[in-house]
């Protein structure tokens, strides 16, 4: 196990120091975007045009002329030290802005999980005991439509029902439950489109396996053979994918958080996007790759816990 | 946006398919009726799908504007039917080029193995670090907004899943007796790659790329939608949606017709590869989760 952990831990480091890199790269791939955009958003405005002269300053200041290993390294060491620079259009630290924006994107990611798995892990239950009758075949077809919805159409379609004809939700902002609700049934339905497949297949494989029908062979109800010995089994798969989605949510909700004016991470690397504020995108992107790597090592971990083939067996 | 998870059917059994497949038809009419559209859509289209007109705008749909105008008068009914153009055509481009990438990437590691494997494996894993919409998101930073980056950086995120997939397949299938027997029989490793193993590596592949249209369809929307992709006036259904949000307290038809668009096209998509899935690979049926 330790052994496991160990191999395990250091995949992790190496994929995000990785991650770094493709950010790192991604971003001063196109030669001499950097030096205009360093001075458009910070010096000049958006509007001038910067002549030679400034260009060469900016490019002196800023060490650009450097080799890309020699900028990549000079960025790591800062970032390593907690300096992720300072963004070009809020001018205050890129630590500071993400620190201020994670709590909002935790609260909704985690909130929409659990919703999600309040919905899908029943339905997946209900799915795979009454497997091919109506019930089931209506819940195979609604997790199709929703994994097929986009979720910005989805969130927009919820504000126009539930905020502007039936008035019971505010349509955007942040701070109150109400304010919250929208935008987790957005995400959380489309999570559970997912997950309701996942238990309703799991579910399905432990209800073949001998052992249950040993516990119906020994007399038990129904009703415990199916809670006590079966969802339990069955929960496995459906806390990984649970968890690999969560870890998505921490920064694939860009979409919705932009729906909803959600102020969270993904907002904002939306927004710096389209503002090319670039020490504030690398800031995001190394923040959700961090946190997703981080998530992917917990759940990889939990699940070694849980099922003793992968502790002793193939390694990674 | 949701990524491709493949779920296990392994117990669907016939009544099922029966109900299943007459979906599947529909399906399949859903995704010809679209690509007949695609062709067809100046014959189809009433108007000009970029034409502004703005003493007609925001009108509620009409006999005339069967899905009434947007903010700048245009008519909502025939952008969307240029729009299964632009969908289609990145969805196709996208799933080519990134499945092409893909299997070729595939059976050279999974059929050569050691080093070559190793290093096409840590690329495909280093890939995976991010959530795709990110990567996705940071190559159109780097390239700049508009529907080709799109395109580019979709296939980009996209090779890996095949990449992975066909590799697994190779290795499963390089041990069977009948490639053992091709190379006894002296053919050339190109030949073998080629000619053996790639036929039987197809069937999954074609699973996975049809449930991928659907994925890439939902993405390249969203990047649109987010202002990435598509750019003005080009009827594209997730820049129409966001469109939309501006006027959607007075006028939500501009939000809601777009957005049915993607989301008939992305079901049809998906639908017809659940059912290939059934019907071409029992293996997968048994659980993978990608």
């Amino acid at each position: 196990m330790l052994l496991y952990i160990s191999k395990r831990l250091a995949a992790t480091v190496l994929v995000i120091v990785a991650a770094s890199m493709l950010t790192f790269l991604i971003l001063n791939l196109i030669p001499g975007v950097t030096p205009i955009m360093i001075l458009k958003y910070a010096f000049i405005g958006l509007e001038e045009v910067p002549n030679d002269s400034e260009i060469a300053t900016i490019i002196e200041r800023f060490n650009l002329n450097d080799p890309l290993y020699k900028q990549y390294f000079r960025w790591l060491m800062e970032v390593l030290g907690g300096n992720l620079g300072t963004s070009y259009v809020y001018g205050l630290p890129v630590s500071t802005l993400l620190l201020s924006k994670l709590p909002a994107t935790v609260l909704l990611a985690a909130t929409s999980t659990v919703f999600s798995l309040v919905i899908s892990i029943p339905l997946g239950i209900v799915s795979a005991i009454n497997r091919n009758t109506l019930i089931d075949h209506f819940c195979r077809l609604g997790s199709l439509f929703f994994v097929s919805m986009p979720n910005f159409w989805l969130g927009l379609i919820l504000i126009i029902i539930f905020s502007l004809k039936l008035d019971l939700f505010p349509v955007t902002g942040y701070g109150k439950l109400e304010h919250l609700v929208l935008p987790c049934l957005t995400l959380g339905s489309g999570m559970a489109a997912v997950t309701t497949r996942v238990m309703r297949s799991s579910m399905l494989e432990v209800l073949n396996q001998d052992y249950i029908i040993t516990a119906r062979a020994k007399g038990l109800s129904e009703t415990i053979v199916i809670f006590r010995h079966a969802v339990r089994n069955a929960l496995l798969p459906v806390i990984t994918v649970a968890g690999l989605q969560f870890g998505h949510l921490l920064g694939g909700s860009v979409i919705v958080e932009t729906v909803f004016s959600w102020p969270g991470v993904g907002k904002l690397l939306v927004d710096s996007i389209l503002a090319r504020d670039i020490p504030l995108i690398q800031g995001c992107i190394l923040l959700i790759a961090t946190a997703y790597a981080l998530i992917n090592l917990f759940v990889d971990l939990f699940y070694a816990l849980l099922d003793p083939k992968i502790r002793y067996g193939r390694g990674l | 946006m949701h990524d491709t998870v493949m779920v296990p059917k392994k117990f669907s059994t016939f009544s099922l398919r029966t109900a299943n497949s007459r979906i599947t038809a529909l399906s399949a009419l859903i995704i010809l009726l679209l690509v007949f559209t695609a062709i067809a859509a100046p014959v189809i289209a009433p108007h000009d799908p970029v034409a502004v007109d703005l003493a007609n705008k925001l009108k509620a749909p009409s006999l005339n504007y069967p899905f009434g105008t947007d903010h700048l008068g245009r008519c909502i009914f025939s952008r969307v039917i240029y729009g299964t153009r632009e969908s289609l055509k990145v969805s196709l481009i996208v799933v080519s080029i990134s499945a092409s990438i893909g299997i070729l990437l595939g059976l050279v590691s999974g059929y050569f193995g050691g080093l070559t494997d190793e290093l096409i494996m840590r690329a495909v894993d280093i890939m995976l670090a991010f959530p795709s919409i990110i990567l996705a998101l940071a190559i159109i930073t780097a390239l700049g907004p508009g529907l080709n980056n799109v395109i580019l950086a979709l296939t980009l995120v996209h090779w890996t899943s095949y990449a992975r997939l066909v590799r697994g397949e190779v290795l499963r299938i390089k041990e069977k007796e009948f490639v053992e027997s091709a190379r006894a029989m002296g053919n050339s490793q190109l030949r073998i790659m080629f000619r053996y193993i790639l036929p039987n590596v197809m069937a999954p592949v074609m699973v996975v790329s049809t449930l991928d249209v659907a994925h890439v369809i939902l993405s390249a929307s969203g990047l649109s939608f987010l202002g990435l992709g598509a750019q003005p006036p080009t009827p594209e259904w997730g820049a129409m949606v966001n469109d939309g949000r501006e006027f959607i307290r007075t006028a939500p038809h501009l939000t809601i017709f777009p957005g049915l668009a993607i989301m008939i096209t992305s079901l049809a998509f998906n639908w017809l590869g659940d059912w290939l899935r059934d019907a071409l690979d029992p293996r997968l049926r048994e659980g993978r989760i990608e």
